[in-house]
């Protein structure tokens, strides 16, 4: 459906480098990275608004076959939702909804429905005379993706759908935009830098750092098997830190740690918080691995609470509950050991 | 200066053909000079607002250049590049237009010293409005050009009509660049230089009394229209 080829493009102090992406039709893609990553910038490549300004260097952007790279954005019949919204302000939300079709050859009769239709799913029939002024973050949202879907675009850009939204509504609307993208068999290219907000919704991902992709693919592999320590950080893996494969052993700084189902290209291994356990005495039998360490912080949340352990030059997080925390309190600086099994440690 | 004037010396200074005639002609030129800075400062000031183009400060610098210098030598510059032995001169001598003297003159000075006050409150307009709504509008199928006249100008025009207002105000208080480019036809502030110079105080009053509660009236009717529709 949309193939991004080998496509580069300068900035006067940003480029994008050989980005490669392929986006089926009704795929839910998902590009994430940290901000000033070339996310935006990516997005207004595919809708063609970096034509006039930037350089694109190399590289094509094609759709449903046809190439697009040179096309100006209002004849590709790409839709796009900003974060703002970006609705008009001038012009009511009927105004809004209906603004494109005026450029449009459409059946008269056949639109009227369609958008009719748009309008009752969207559940903005009573906001049609109001202005966007007077409208509620999620009616905005509701009116924008009216307004782009009654062009009926092959592709939907949505630039981070969901980061503008009260948190009350964030479910609402991740459900609303699944929803859509069902019943109205759409193509969805979401810009986002939260993964955890864009897992519920996207299939497919990819992650973009200073202007060049690090990994793409099914997003649960994204988040299952980062290819690098930054994806690792990114989607959110904790104690994650670099490993040394030599004679059948696993090297952590030097020191031996016991594991199963090692990789012997592993270059990192990663251990989740909750499978680690405090130790002021000695520690419980059963554990493969034990390190000495000191408690270097103490970040104390309603449902859990994160130990920092200093190990080394390293420090891990160990999640435990209040209940625990309480009855065995600890001091920052306090020696202490850690445990884990060799099961919890995997490798990347 | 309002109150030191009678009433009958007001109204027997309006009743002088000279003096209407010298207020009309002050009224309309500014008016003319507003219109053109509009047709040709409105592009200018997108270029300015939205595109990153090359020599853009120094365009930026020529355009300020009329509020710094003084008044009598952008008068002078103006009749040396429409000077004949000038390339610019000969070829306006060609087409038969002349500065010197004439209501173009008049037009051409006022333009000139009215255009940067339209220029930057009509850029500071757009650079107000966010990029992003002509890009929707660009998604949804309007061309550059139909996106600005169906996003942009409609909600730029207060800031437009605001820029003729700082331009009509500032080409109706200009003396020292028309004295020099076109003494004759008089405006208002010459006509009031004139007759303070040959007859004292109390004959050029009347006069700036009549052009300060003209020009009033007609700032507060555009500020109005400015005003007009908020939401």
């Amino acid at each position: 459906m949309l193939e991004i080829k080998n496509f580069s493009l300068k900035l006067p102090n940003f480029s994008l480098k050989n980005i490669d992406l392929s986006i089926s039709k009704g795929d839910i893609f998902a590009l994430l990275g940290p901000s000033g990553s070339g996310k935006t910038l990516l997005l207004e490549s595919i809708m063609g608004l970096t034509l006039e300004e930037e350089k694109i260097i190399d590289g094509k952007i094609i759709l449903d076959g046809k190439d697009i790279t040179k096309l100006p954005p209002e004849k590709r019949n790409i839709g796009i939702v900003y974060q703002d919204f970006a609705l008009f302000p001038h012009l009511t939300v009927e105004e809004n909804v209906t603004f494109g079709l005026r450029f449009k050859n459409f059946n008269l009769s056949e639109q009227k429905y369609y958008t009719n239709n748009l309008i009752n799913r969207l559940e903005i029939k009573h906001l049609l005379k109001r202005y966007p002024l007077h409208l509620s973050g999620g009616e905005k949202q509701r009116v924008a993706l009216a307004r782009a879907l009654a062009l009926r675009p092959k592709l939907l850009l949505l630039d981070e759908p969901l980061s503008a939204i009260d948190p009350l509504f964030k479910e609402e609307i991740a459900l609303l935009l699944k929803k859509l993208h069902k019943d109205f068999n759409l193509t969805y290219f979401i810009v986002s830098h939260n993964l955890k907000e864009v897992l519920y919704l996207a299939n497919r991902g990819a992650i973009i750092k200073n202007g060049e992709i690090l990994q793409k693919g099914p997003i649960e592999e994204i988040f299952k098997q980062p290819s690098c320590e930054f994806v690792a950080r990114f989607v959110g893996l904790k104690n994650y830190f670099p490993v040394e494969i030599k004679n059948k052993k696993v090297l952590f700084d030097g020191s031996e740690i016991r594991a199963d189902n090692y990789k012997k290209d592993a270059k990192f291994f990663s251990i989740l918080p909750s499978k680690i356990k405090i130790f002021t005495n000695e520690p419980e039998k059963g554990y493969e691995n034990i390190l000495n360490g000191r408690v270097y912080n103490i970040l104390n949340f309603d449902y859990y609470a994160i130990i920092q352990v200093l190990i080394g030059k390293r420090v891990f997080e160990v999640a435990i509950s209040p209940n625990q925390l309480n009855e065995s309190p600890l001091k920052i600086g306090q020696d202490i050991k850690i445990a884990f099994k060799k099961e919890a440690v995997r490798f990347f | 200066m309002v109150t030191a004037s009678t009433f009958s010396d007001l109204l027997e200074a309006i009743k002088d053909q000279e003096v209407l005639e010298a207020i009309t002609r002050s009224i309309l030129t500014s008016l003319s000079a507003a219109t053109i800075s509009f047709i040709f400062g409105t592009p200018l000031a997108y270029l300015l607002a939205r595109k990153n183009i090359r020599g853009k400060r120094l365009i930026e610098g020529i355009i300020d250049l009329p509020i710094m210098i003084p008044h009598p030598v952008i008068g002078i510059a103006i009749l040396s590049l429409a000077a004949k032995e000038s390339f610019l001169g000969n070829f306006l001598h060609e087409v038969g237009i002349q500065l010197m003297g004439t209501y173009t003159g008049i037009i051409t000075v006022l333009t000139f010293v009215g255009l940067p006050f339209y220029v930057n409150t009509v850029k500071a307009g757009f650079s107000s409005i966010p990029v992003r709504l002509e890009y929707v509008s660009r998604s949804l199928g309007a061309s550059a050009w139909q996106s600005f006249f169906h996003i942009t100008l409609p909600l730029s025009w207060r800031h437009i009509i605001l820029g003729m207002i700082m331009c009509t105000a500032r080409a109706i208080s200009e003396f020292g660049a028309i004295v020099v480019v076109a003494y004759h036809p008089m405006t208002a502030p010459v006509l009031i230089y004139e007759r303070f110079t040959a007859y004292g105080l109390k004959y050029s009053r009347p006069v700036a009394v009549w052009l300060i509660l003209i020009s009033l009236l007609l700032f507060i009717s555009m500020r109005f229209l400015a005003g007009l529709k908020k939401r």
